[in-house]
This record gives C-alpha cells, structure tokens and sequence, in this order.
C-alpha cells in the first residue's frame, strides 16, 4: 500500500551525475574567471570537479548545501576570499540545493507512480480472475495471492463459510499454517460489529473486512502488515471485500444454476424413462376399441396405466394414481407398475381383485413406511366377451356410459392400495355391449381449474363423455384433453391427468347392468 | 549491478522505467532517442538495454537492427517496450532480435522478473 515510509528517494549521487551539464556550465562559468577549481562535495566525498582529476584546493571558499539529514555537502571553488564570490557560491549552493530536492520530489512522485501502476496492473489481474473463475475455492487462492500483490500487505488472508453448506474455506498467502480458532474469534468479532476490526499483535496489525454475501456476513478479508493501516489502505480493502462478495455471490448463482440444470437434466431423463414405463400403442383385442393417455404436471408423476396382453390370460388393464406428484411419486410409480405385471403372470392371479389383493400385502409395509398410498382400477376383458370385469382400490374418477346413454359415475368401493393391510378387494363386472363406454380417469382432468378457480368437476366429465361417446376411443380421450385444456385457459397443469377409454364395438346380447361378484 | 540503458523519449516513461529498475538495485543511464542509445552503447559498459519502440528520428527496431549488426554489440540484451495495441510489432521486434517485449505499463514484478531473467 502506499506509504509515504516506504519511498525510496534518489541518491544524491544519481541527481549529480543526471545533471553533469549543468554543473559544467557552472563550474566552467567560475574557471573563466579567476577561479582555479570548482567542485561538489557529498558526504565527504567530491562528486564533481572542474579541472577534473584536480586535487583539492588548499584553501577554498565554502558553501553549503542545504541537504536532508543524514546528508550534508557544499560546494567549493579555488577564488580568492571576498564576500562577492562567497555570495555568488552561496547563490549557486542554494539553487543546487532546491535542484536536489525538486528531484527527490519527483522521484517521490515517480515512486508512488510506479506503486499506482502496479496497484492498476494488480487491479486488471484480479479482475480477470473475478471475471473468469467461477468456482469458490479456485478464485479465493488466486484472490489472496493478488490482493497481497496489490496491497504489499505481509500476509492476506480469505475466510468464507458457503452460506448454501456451511462449508468453510480459508486461504492464506505466503502459505502458512492455519489458526482456526484464532479465525473464528476474529469472525465473531466481524460478523457482530458487521464492519471491519483491527487487531494488533507485536510489531503486525491485522485489518479484518467483512465479506458480505446476500446480505449476510459470510467471510472476511484478513490484511496484515507491520505498522499502521490508514485510511487509503482501510479504503481499498473494504473496496475490495466488497468485490469478493458480489463475485462470490456470482460464483454460488452459477452453481445453483448448474444444479438445477443438472436436476432438469436428470428430471428429463427420468421423464423419458417414465414414459416408456406407459403403453407405446393400445393393444388390439377383438370386441373393443381401447386407447391411453397420460400427462404428467410435473417431468414426471405418479399416474400410470398399462395393458398387460398375453396369450394366457384375456387383457388385463390398469389405471392407477400415487399420492403425490413429481420424482417420489413417479419411483412410486415404477415400482407398482412392475409389480402389478409380475403379478399379472402368475399362475395364481386370475382376476383384477387377485392383482390388488397381492399387491396390497406385498407393498403395504413399503408404502406405510413412505407414507404413500396409490388408488388403482384394474380391468378384465376377455376378447369377444360383453362383459368386463374390475376391481376398483379407491380410484376415482370411473364413467360408464351404456349405449343409449346417459353416462355415470361408478363409485369405487374399497380403500387405496397401502391403506389397510387385508385382503379386501373384490371383483365386480359390467356389462359391455356394443356402443358402451368405459372411461377410467384420474382425478388430474376432474381437479383442473381454470382462472376463476372452478373446477372442471365430474359433472362436465359425465356430460362430455355423454357428447362424446358416438367417437372412437382414441377420439374421445383426445377430446376429453382437449376440453379439459380449453377449461383451464392456459393455466399450468397442477396434476397429473390420465385417462383410459374403452369402447365396446362388436355385437352383443348382454344388458346393461354391473353385477357384484364377491 | 548492472548498468541498464533506458531509452524513451517521453519522459515519464524514462522517470517511471529508472524507479523500478534502481528499486532492483541496478544503475541507470538515460537516452532520448534512438541516436543518443547508439552514442552510449558504443561506449561500452552497458549491460541492458529497456528499449522503446516508437521514437523519432531512429526508432527502437532500427536501433535494434544496428546493434544486432554490430558484432561487439551483437549479444547485448535488449528489452523492447511499446504502448502500442499492434501484435505485428512483437513479431517484428523479435524477428529484428529482440530478447524479451514488454506493453506499457509493465508492472515492477514484469519489469524485475525480465531483467533478472536476461541478467543472470
């Protein structure tokens, strides 16, 4: 830092030997007189004389320079001793005097100059750094090592406590062991007072400057020097911890930034793994026409439905929905969809009441354990058949619209999966001839609001499906989006909306009833 | 100590360039043109030349060139220092035989490190 101290001033024999001219003219402006010799004297030392090699005269007049201590000189010249010449040197001892101290002058101000530039220079370099580096631990070594070259301080030191996780980072320069106890109660003392400290020890003064980061005190800047800190040096420091705290503040919103497009990243993955979890196409089974949809609010989400269709059993359909929305929900997803078709492959499991009844016992403890429970319906249909069989663990929505109408709601009749631990859930049939149409929803499409907070509501559903029964299944459940989606006027999905249309489209002798069937 | 030539024509540069290099503990001589650098250097005695490039009359490469040219002068250390933002004078400089380039303002720990590293 600048110090008036610390200058270095120009030897006067530098000063001298820079203005040999002059003192020639001079000296020679005395021998074209009656002037034998004329001569500098420094310290004991003659600096200049003319004649040069002339020894020194026996009995010279004499006139000091006015030099600062610890120098002292005069100037001689071999003339005879009257008051004219000794004025005359006294004069040009005088003027060489005030030459001598302009040009420490000037090399004073030349000395603080070249400390300005060097400030400049470290200033450019320490803004390079703060402009390129973006992360904590990289910028606060680089920082101590340039801020100690800026300021010509002994020691600097950065203390800095990630605000995001605590985690502390300290850097010195010259490197030397680290006090961490010694830190922490001159931290204290900053993040009270929340403006800088001085602590003196010995012969150092130790400047402490808050580093202030979302409004926060999160570190210090540590300067330490020998002597005093004025208030330039007090100026700078704060200046700079001020810079160090937007430049933290920078580097931690580009982390965060980062990891939340690293989680983006990863939610996009999972959104892509989730959606081939779901039926690429409907299956094509004789006597119905059957097609799903599913929109989660989130990436991902907890709906799902899935047709299991194998050559051993008629198709086995599910719709189900799990408590919650986003990564949970859809990990809670996965796990039931995989175990619904595993269970749909063994031999033992031959209704949709046998799936939900195994996994209710077979997942309860995990969902408890989660506190997550999943409503699902789970279909039966044997190809060609007018009917279709069904459990139903607690979903809603389900409409069931005969063919002539008018569509209704079939209310489900037993508790969630993962609520108690029994064996509970029955199968009951409807019946299915040509024209009906089942519609299994979840309750994202009843639940969607629109701008005045109106909910779209089982009624609009019932009366759409009523509007939209005389279309093919993929038909309708586009339309029924598509409705739902005009409702809510552009506003953000706030569930996951799913829904499975089955419409029967061959011949059938069968009524219109549902039947229970234990 | 070394006995380091500066040459500039502007004045500050010399007053700024002889700090640091007196603070380095060498010795300084002044120059502030290209023919007073040649007067001295033919002197002899000159250990180092800090050279700026643009000056009147001979500029720095031409006093480059012709010290490079004289074979007692040939393996002097020289510096050249410039304000200029063109990078073809770098290339310049060092095709003519320049030992080390330095932009204004070269910083004392820029300017020591050069000499020391040339001195030595």
């Amino acid at each position: 830092m600048n110090s008036v101290a610390a200058r270095s001033l120009t030897p006067i024999a530098v000063i001298i030997r820079q203005h040999r001219q002059e003192l020639q003219a001079l000296a020679e402006s005395w021998l074209a007189g009656s002037a034998q010799a004329f001569g500098v004297v420094i310290n004991g030392q003659t600096l200049y004389t003319l004649p040069e090699g002339a020894p020194p005269p026996a009995d010279p007049i004499i006139a000091p320079l006015e030099l600062p201590e610890p120098d002292a000189g005069h100037l001689f010249a071999a003339v005879p001793h009257t008051d004219a010449y000794l004025r005359r040197l006294k004069t040009n001892a005088m003027l060489l005097s005030r030459l001598i101290d302009l040009e420490q002058q000037l090399e004073s101000v030349t000395s603080e100059l070249v400390t300005s530039q060097d400030q400049l220079l470290a200033l450019y370099e320490l803004n390079h750094i703060l402009r390129t580096s973006i992360d904590a631990p990289g910028s606060i070594g680089a920082l101590v090592r340039e801020i100690r070259r800026l300021t010509g301080v002994s020691a600097t030191r950065i203390l800095f406590v990630d605000p995001t996780d605590q985690y502390r980072y300290v850097d010195v320069d010259p490197p030397q062991p680290i006090d961490h106890a010694a830190i922490d109660a001159d931290f204290a003392q900053v993040a009270e007072r929340r403006q800088r400290v001085l602590t003196a020890a010995g012969e150092t003064v130790a400047l402490s400057v808050p580093l202030e980061v979302r409004e926060s005190i999160t570190g210090m800047l540590t300067l330490t020097k020998a002597g005093e800190f004025g208030s330039p040096d007090i100026k700078l420091a704060e200046s700079l911890a001020a810079r160090i705290g937007a430049h933290l503040e920078s580097v931690l919103l580009y982390q965060e930034t980062l990891a939340q497009a690293r989680i983006k990243l990863e939610l996009e993955l999972a959104r892509q793994v989730q959606s081939q979890l779901l039926p690429h196409s409907p299956p094509c089974i004789d006597g119905i026409d059957i097609h799903g949809l599913s929109s989660p609010a989130l990436q991902v989400g907890g709906d799902f439905y899935d047709f299991i269709d194998s050559a051993e059993h008629p198709l086995l359909f599910a719709v189900g929905d799990v408590a919650g929305k986003g990564m949970s929900a859809a990990l809670v997803m996965a796990m039931i969809r995989t175990a619904i078709r595993s269970m749909a492959n063994l031999p033992a499991i031959e209704s949709p009441a046998d799936v939900l009844n195994r996994l209710n016992s077979e997942l309860i403890a995990d969902l408890v354990n989660l506190s997550v429970f999943v409503t699902a319906f789970v279909g039966q249909y044997r190809a060609g058949s007018d009917q279709l069989t069904f459990a139903n663990a607690g979903h809603a929505p389900v409409i069931y619209r005969p063919p002539g109408g008018p569509a209704h709601v079939l209310e489900a009749d037993h508790t969630a999966i993962g609520i108690l631990d029994l064996p509970n859930f029955t199968n009951r049939s409807i019946d299915l001839p040509p024209g009906a149409v089942l519609i299994v929803a979840t309750d994202g499409l009843t639940e969607a609001e629109n701008p005045h907070g109106e909910l779209f509501g089982i009624k609009r559903l019932v009366a759409s499906v009523d509007a939209l029964a005389h279309l093919p299944a993929a038909e309708i459940a586009a339309a029924l989006y598509q409705l739902v989606d005009s409702f809510t006027a552009g506003l953000r999905q706030s569930d996951d909306q799913t829904a499975v249309v089955i419409k029967r489209t061959s011949a059938s002798t069968e009524s219109d009833t549902v039947t229970n069937q234990g | 100590m070394a006995q380091i030539l500066v040459v500039d024509d502007y004045v500050v540069s010399q007053r700024v360039f002889s700090t640091i290099i007196r603070k380095a503990g060498h010795d300084v001589l002044l120059a502030g043109d290209g023919r007073e650098a040649l007067d001295i250097i033919a002197q002899g005695g000159v250990d180092l030349v800090l050279l700026d490039i643009a000056m009147p009359d001979i500029d720095g490469i031409t006093v480059l060139r012709r010290v490079r040219a004289n074979p007692s002068t040939r393996g002097l250390p020289i510096v050249m220092i410039t304000a200029s933002g063109d990078d073809q004078l770098q290339a310049e400089a060092r095709e003519a035989g320049a030992n080390a380039f330095l932009t204004k303002p070269a910083s004392s720990a820029q300017l020591t490190d050069v000499l020391e590293s040339l001195l030595t």
